[in-house]
């Protein structure tokens, strides 16, 4: 026969209805005879409902289903490009932005600006079509004239790089251009503008990690959910470039 | 994927989406971060849903999901695979000696319906692991099998993580019951 002292020791199990067949007996069997731990395993029942009751309600998120459905939609008609084009288009995108980390101008204002339109890239490469990767190197030279792309070749090696979309954008009036990509799973925008468009600044911003890399001609913003691991590893090959 | 399979997969979605969002919320506290995981997750799952196997959708949901707040939580995976001391399994006993948790056993139903901001705070308090654990069982129902499948761990680990939230949230009710009632007077 169980005793009191054990019951303690099964009561979460035998709440969940996850005791094994021979202990679910020797349970049943003890809180038939003994009220006290029937009364307080009973309690602790209603304990356990009132506490699942108090944390079921579920967040409002407004719009957030019906873009999610929309991108899921858009990404089921879109062509996949094969990961290696990816990889080195998304690859170019962040050696941008790693490539100027040396003369860093803390770029603050576009780094707010590039934040707010990291939202605001998710819809823009929604309605975007997916490029390949000479489209890529096609628009950011037509972009920025003279902008080296032979030192960013660089994939990004375990990680799977999609792209997603491609946008030319103004900001405050000047040329930038927007790109939405996704590098292990977490989605990312690097937005680009010329060094002399964009204004001085400071920090990053709050939880979001806004990676600036200031040049003496261009600016690159890189947001996302993405760790420091890829941004490093990128800056490690230009040091070694 | 064809059209069919992207409707089909939506049409899973929509089942349990409230309950991702709630999970996820939950978990990170951040409205955006809890956003982000749960967007990232559904283009995850819409990826590999060709090699779904047709079996329990929102399982196999919850289960991205979580794999999506890990990666947000660096140090879960390395909470979730921690054991206990045996010593500590037996601390609900401790409970019996707490005054403020005797008036929540004493009638829950009256108590805990006055202690809705301190219940969020307790979970918001608890440890990653024991947060997810308690989450995945108490709210979302899962099994303990399912949810040790669903984080790679032992069932006896799930037991543990489970045993102690469950401890640290009444303690935490009790506490809160009793200022409570001290503060009413």
């Amino acid at each position: 026969m169980m005793r009191c002292e054990e019951i303690v020791r099964y009561w979460g199990a035998y709440l969940d209805s996850e005791l094994g067949p021979e202990t679910q007996i020797e349970m049943s069997a003890h809180l038939e005879q003994c009220p006290e731990c029937a009364d307080r395993l009973g309690k602790e029942q209603q304990v356990e409902r009132k506490i699942a009751q108090g944390l079921s309600d579920t967040p409002d998120w407004g719009a957030f289903w019906g873009d999610v459905e929309r991108r899921v939609r858009a990404k089921g008609r879109s062509r996949i490009l094969p990961f290696r084009w990816m990889a080195i288009a998304a690859s170019l995108l962040v050696l941008v932005g790693v490539a100027f980390l040396a003369t860093r101008k803390d770029p603050s204002p576009m780094a707010r600006l590039a934040l707010a339109h990291h939202q605001a890239g998710v819809e823009a490469a929604r309605e975007g079509v997916a490029m390949d990767a000479g489209s890529v190197r096609a628009l950011l030279r037509e972009s920025f004239p003279g902008i080296d792309l032979a030192a960013l070749d660089m994939a990004c090696p375990g990680h799977e790089v999609r792209l997603q979309g491609v946008r030319r954008i103004e900001v405050d009036g000047k040329p930038a251009v927007l790109v939405r990509y996704t590098c292990c799973s977490k989605p990312m925008s690097v937005l680009l503008m010329r060094t002399e468009d964009a204004g001085p600044g400071d920090e990053p911003i709050g939880n979001r990690r806004v990676w600036i890399a200031a040049g003496t001609r261009f600016i690159a913003c890189a947001v996302g959910g993405h760790d420091a691991g890829i941004l490093q590893r990128a800056a490690s090959a230009w040091a070694g470039a | 994927m064809s059209t069919t399979d992207t409707t089909a997969f939506l049409k899973h979605l929509l089942a349990c989406r409230e309950e991702l969002a709630r999970f996820a919320s939950r978990m990170l506290g951040d409205r955006t971060e809890a956003q982000d995981v749960v967007q990232e997750s559904v283009l995850v799952a819409y990826r590999k849903y060709a090699k779904f196997d047709g079996g329990n959708f929102r399982g196999w949901m919850f289960a991205i999901v979580a794999r999506e707040v890990m990666r947000e939580r660096r140090n879960l995976a390395r909470q979730l695979s921690e054991t206990l001391a045996p010593s500590e399994i037996d601390d609900f006993a401790s409970l019996d000696n707490m005054d403020s948790y005797a008036d929540v056993r004493r009638d829950p139903e009256r108590v805990l319906d006055q202690l809705g901001d301190p219940l969020r705070q307790a979970l918001r308090d608890l440890p990653d692991a024991q947060r997810m654990v308690f989450l995945l069982r108490a709210v979302e129902g899962f099994r303990y099998r399912q949810i040790a499948e669903m984080l790679h761990i032992p069932v006896g680990t799930v037991m543990t993580h489970l045993h102690r939230a469950r401890w640290k949230l009444r303690e935490r009710l009790g506490a809160a019951a009793g200022a409570g009632r001290k503060g009413g007077g």
